[in-house]
């Protein structure tokens, strides 16, 4: 028996909050992984994750979900992606060391789970919200549903996936994570009547 | 007083009466009105005062040009100098005060200065008060700051909200009067996203000012059926209260929305937001501006802009005088008389300056065709006019005017240049449009109402084409083309008195010859040498006709002449709504260590380190100074064991089958050979062969190193590996990714540090120095499971490791680690402490790594190795980086063990005076070493390892201090390693 344990804490304290016509709640069931791609190893990594993830490997700008929604492909760059693992949907074998090991020399993880706040910005408001602080065009026919991108925000970093018409996941680094939230949160309070 | 000059017709909502304050006099409006509009309906006729001679003024214009009309609006904090009251939206409870006077508006004092107008002509200061050269800074300068200037800032904090955005569109329809509004419906119908801006709050520009027709209805009618349409588009984005300001790069137009301007209050809502707009394409429609004409006296109350004054009347039912005389070189005038006539309102007198034949008929109006007005009378507004032909007419309004100028600013916001039209007497837009912008209606120089329609539409509809939609079937919008012929006519030439240019300036035709006799004929100096176009409405009533005067002085023409450079913005833009709601503490982000809260409950005292908070110590009570809080966890770290948070080291994971070549090139010394489980300080340097930056990295497996940056450089350092990578090496299998964020991170310091640790490492694992010694490290678990990496290495000097958990472990295992280590009285320490043992230990921190010094600077000149290349390592083989006479890094210790040393101080020898020549060096790093009882510093001094035991001088000319050192080895601190070996 161990003397001491550790407890995990979330950047936010899972915060989660309803305002009217828009949601602003943090995600903290996804773990990360970064895959780098090894030189000229794209092809064998497109194989192993088709092989072992059910999922194609998504065109950079894109995403991609396994049919049982657990994992998230995010095609960040050329030799780069990001692994969402939905831990409410994975299954006992879709584990985060099982995927590593899955993957082999196919592809270069890295943890990626406690480097980023992950919140999800949901309602009719949404776009209004984040027409405050995101450079990018959210207009539907050009930043479609499961598109990604990395942009910045208020100084922040964050990559953003469109979930549905109204709906983004937002990835922006932990240590800055209150500041991201207030920045959030502000645009809300900004665009509220 | 009652709304004494309001007549029937409009767009006021006379159903909602609004009461508001000028001068503390209470008046009654209309929802719909401007001030401005309000205050004629009301009868004030002065308004302001004029901001060199104190002349009084009204209202001279109906739009954002107004140079005239500048009212202090609202109160306190909220309270905004030099805002034009017609542009001010009136709303209930509205406050505004006038402005540049001394004493009461109708009686200033200081407007004495008009008596004194001779010796205050162009330029005057820079000739006068000369002397005694002794008075200038102590009685005429700050005499004239008093008394110039244009309106009075509250001093106090803006207490307003503001707020920033991004938009985008496929076009980006700027002005929203009948080109505008043509091209949004061209293109808005034809399914482009479309936004369309306007910085009036009812759409339609001119539309809603004049009398014309569209498609058989009233103009403003169809104006307002238009956005109607509009605003059911899904696709289209209508933005009243929007001025778009500025024309930036790629296709980015600055634009401030006026959220909550016209409200009482905002409600802690952004009064304003700037938009950044991103458009693949956009249309200036900002229509045009009427020019003013010089002759005697036309700054008085009363006398106004021609479209201004039927702006007034036709759209706010708002008359400016009671009787009006006209002054006009062009058709368009003439129909201010007749829209003016054909509400009753008596017209006086009609002066063309053109000798043809009458436009029109007005009823009971002198006519005079190739004359002028010679001068005005009437000190606080107009009550005649003197004619040409020496009759004097009564008039308290006198309508004036010059052509229209297109709104080509934002045409030249790249540094195009206007083309001169000789046909409409004007610039137009040049050749060089900012990319993606087109022109259209008055803007373009198309000046009556159906080309303007159908020029709009037309150019609205290319567009849709380019973009690859279909253009919508429906023709241009049909409108009559009215007469707009016109002459040009600056200014009156025969005139006796002062003839007004700029009357935001005060800047007349006399200051502007006397600015050419005195060699001041390029515009932008006539421009700096008069102030003429400055301030607010930047000459927007003025420039042309200033340069037409200029022209005629150097017999040139309007073009030769030349223009001033338009530069955003177009109109004021609050500095408030560029900071957006980056004030205070919502400037920049912060970022917070896992342990911020644990440290905050400790009473911790944090210190900004770039975005981080770190703590710098953490005081016990009865403790009464800092020191005393650094000295004892320092002393408590060397004796026993210590904890420092040292998350905000930069992290950085590198993976690939080339990943020991490529930091084998990235570290001047040897990677290659690393062995897996172990860590080894590194140093960068720069190409040119000076230090860059220094860590730790640790092999995990053959192909997967953890490296550490400083803090201070984690992002400059990640950057200058990704452009190795990327441009100097892309065939390396080599990725990069920052790991910072992702692990907690912990020294564990001190003698007791191993008996400490081995309370929360998982039982399997030997911390023996045998299994785990110096430099060794291993990825393991603790606490029970949870993974983790363990570094053996020493920063501080003493037997150390440094243990790195998930963030999300970070702020447990700090609590977890103080529980373990109360048996041997753990402290936490902070970045105060870790300073005064890195000083202690002689270790290079920021201060050494500046920048400026080379590795053999730093005392590691051998570890540039030389069986390797890599960045810098050629460079720093030059000649003068390792010159005999060079720099080392050397520790210093005061003669008088009470002096305490400061960073910054330059060494001299003994005697030396302190000069450049003599200078031996400087001070990097200071600190109180509780382990020797005294100060110590780390100092580069040249040939300082031949030097030691030599004493200098520490000159401080700053702090004045002037302090006996002695040159000794940098390692203060077990010098042999034997500590942090053990």
């Amino acid at each position: 028996m161990a003397r001491h344990t550790l407890i995990a804490q979330s950047p936010l304290a899972e915060f989660s909050c309803e305002y009217r016509d828009v949601s602003l709640a943090e995600l903290t069931k996804l773990s990360v992984l970064a895959i780098a791609t090894p030189l000229d190893g794209e092809a064998a990594l497109a194989s192993h994750l088709l092989a072992s993830c059910s999922t194609v490997m998504p065109t950079v700008g894109k995403s991609a979900t396994s049919d049982d929604e657990a994992l998230t492909l995010l095609r960040l760059q050329s030799d780069q992606m990001f692994v969402l693992l939905d831990e409410s949907k994975a299954s006992s074998t879709n584990t985060v060391s099982n995927l590593v090991e899955k993957l082999g020399a196919a592809g270069y993880v890295t943890d990626q789970s406690d480097s980023w706040v992950i919140l999800r910005i949901d309602g009719v408001r949404s776009r209004a919200v984040l027409e405050r602080i995101c450079p990018i065009n959210l207009n539907l026919d050009y930043f479609k549903i499961a598109d990604i991108a990395r942009t910045q925000m208020q100084h922040l970093s964050v990559i953003m996936r469109r979930d549905s018409d109204d709906s983004f996941v937002l990835m922006s680094p932990r240590s800055s994570a209150t500041s991201f939230l207030r920045a959030l949160t502000i645009s809300i309070e900004n665009t509220s009547d | 007083m009652t709304q004494s000059n309001r007549i029937d017709g409009g767009s006021v909502e006379r159903g909602q009466p609004i009461s508001f304050k000028f001068n503390n006099k209470v008046l009654t409006g209309y929802t719909g009105d401007t001030l401005a509009s309000a205050l004629i309906a009301n009868g004030q006729r002065l308004v302001a005062r004029s901001f060199k001679f104190h002349r009084p003024r009204g209202i001279f214009s109906a739009g954002s040009e107004e140079p005239s009309a500048l009212v202090q609006l609202r109160e306190g904090a909220h309270q905004e100098p030099n805002t034009r009251a017609t542009v001010i939206e009136l709303f209930d409870g509205l406050t505004a005060t006038s402005q540049n006077h001394r004493g009461s508006l109708e009686h200033d004092f200081l407007a004495i200065n008009d008596l004194f107008a001779p010796f205050l002509s162009a330029g005057f200061y820079y000739k006068t008060f000369m002397w005694p050269k002794a008075l200038w800074e102590k009685l005429y300068e700050p005499f004239i700051r008093s008394a110039a200037g244009l309106g009075r800032l509250s001093f106090k904090a803006d207490e307003d909200v503001y707020d920033k955005g991004f938009l985008h569109c496929d076009l980006l329809v700027i002005g929203a009067g009948p080109a505008g509004l043509a091209a949004a419906l061209a293109a808005g119908g034809a399914g482009a996203e479309v936004i369309i801006a306007d910085e009036d709050f009812l759409l339609g520009g001119r539309l809603n000012a004049d009398s014309y027709q569209i498609q058989g209805k009233a103009a403003s009618a169809w104006a307002a059926d238009v956005v109607a349409k509009l605003n059911a588009l899904a696709n289209v984005r209508v933005m009243p209260r929007t001025t778009v300001y500025g024309a930036f790069d790629h296709g980015i137009y600055g634009a401030l929305e006026r959220k909550t301007d016209h409200l009482y209050s905002s409600d802690g809502k952004p009064r304003q937001i700037s938009w950044k707009v991103y458009s693949k394409h956009a249309m200036l429609c900002a229509g045009a501006t009427e020019q003013h004409i010089g002759f005697g006296n036309n700054d008085r109350p009363g006398i106004m802009l021609a479209g201004a004054v039927r702006a007034y009347v036709n759209r706010w039912g708002a008359v400016p005088g009671k009787r009006v005389a006209l002054f006009t070189n062009n058709d368009d005038g003439w129909q201010t008389a007749i829209d003016l006539a054909a509400k009753g309102i008596e017209i006086s007198a009609i002066v063309d300056s053109r000798d043809i034949a009458p436009v029109a008929d007005i009823l009971n109006a002198q006519i005079l065709m190739g004359g002028y007005i010679a001068d005005t009378s009437g000190r606080k507004g107009l009550t005649s006019v003197k004619l040409s032909n020496g009759q004097t007419v009564p008039a308290d309004c006198l309508a004036v005017s010059g052509g229209w100028n297109p709104n080509i600013h934002l045409t030249c916001h790249q540094r195009g240049r206007p083309s001169w039209s000789e046909d409409l007497s004007t610039f137009i837009p040049g050749k060089q449009l900012p990319v993606g912008m087109r022109v259209a209606g008055a803007a373009n120089g198309t000046m009556s109402l159906g080309k303007i329609l159908s020029e709009g539409w037309d150019t609205a509809s290319a567009i849709v084409r380019e973009l690859g939609l279909e253009e919508m079937d429906q023709g241009a919008p049909l409108a009559d083309n009215e007469a707009m012929s016109g002459e040009a006519y600056w200014y009156v030439k025969e005139c006796k008195h002062r003839a007004w240019v700029d009357l935001q300036n005060d800047v007349t035709v006399k200051d502007i010859k006397q600015a050419h006799l005195e060699g001041f004929r390029s515009v932008e100096l006539l421009k700096r040498y008069t102030t003429l176009g400055m301030a607010t409405d930047q000459g927007k009533t003025a420039n042309v006709t200033a340069l037409a005067i200029m022209a005629e002085c150097t017999n040139q023409t309007i073009p030769e002449t030349g223009t001033t450079m338009f530069r955003p913005p177009y109109t004021p833009v609050p500095i408030g709504a560029f900071a957006g709601r980056a004030r205070g503490k919502e400037f920049r982000p912060v970022r917070y260590t896992p342990t911020h809260k644990w440290a905050e409950e400790q009473g911790a005292s944090f210190v900004e380190s770039g975005a981080w908070m770190r703590a710098q110590w953490f005081p016990l009570e009865g403790e009464k100074s800092w020191r005393e809080s650094v000295d004892r966890e320092v002393t408590q770290v060397r004796s026993s064991v210590g904890i420092c948070d040292v998350t905000t080291l930069g992290k950085i994971d590198v993976q690939g089958r080339n990943a020991a070549e490529f930091l084998n090139k990235i570290y001047c010394n040897g990677f290659a050979k690393l062995p897996i489980s172990k860590v080894r300080y590194g140093l960068m340097l720069r190409e040119d062969g000076f230090a860059m930056d220094d860590g730790t990295t640790a092999r995990l497996s053959e192909n997967h190193f953890a490296m550490t940056t400083t803090t201070a450089n984690a992002v400059s350092v990640f950057r200058h590996m990704e452009f190795c990578h990327q441009c100097l090496w892309p065939d390396l299998d080599v990725h990069l990714i920052s790991t910072t964020e992702q692990w907690a991170q912990f020294a564990v310091a001190g003698p007791n540090s191993r008996n400490l640790l081995s309370k929360v490492v998982d039982d399997d694992f030997d911390l023996s120095n045998d299994a785990f010694p110096f430099m060794a490290c291993t990825e393991l678990s603790i606490c029970g499971g949870t993974p983790a990496r363990l570094f053996r290495i020493s920063f501080s000097g003493e037997l150390a490791y440094e243990v790195a958990v998930a963030a999300r472990y970070g702020d447990a295992l700090m609590r977890a680690l103080m529980v373990a280590g109360e048996e041997f009285g753990v402290v936490p320490y902070g970045i105060e402490a870790l300073g005064v043992m890195r000083i202690e230990k002689g270790h290079a921190a920021g201060p050494e790594l500046n920048g400026q010094t080379t590795a053999q600077d730093l005392g590691m000149g051998r570890m540039v190795s030389k069986a390797k290349d890599s960045i810098g390592s050629a460079l720093s083989e030059r000649e003068a980086l390792n010159s005999e006479n060079g720099l080392a890094l050397m520790g210093l210790r005061p003669i008088n063990v009470s002096d305490t040393l400061a960073s910054g101080a330059h060494f001299l020898e003994p005697g030396a005076a302190a000069t450049m020549e003599n200078d031996q060096g400087w001070m990097t790093s200071t600190a109180f070493s509780p382990s020797l009882g005294h100060s110590i510093g780390l100092g580069f001094i040249r040939r300082g390892q031949s030097r030691i035991g030599e004493v200098l001088r520490a000159y401080d000319p700053v702090r004045n201090s002037d302090l006996k050192v002695e040159i000794v080895s940098p390692h203060f601190i077990d010098p042999e390693g034997e500590r942090l070996r053990g």
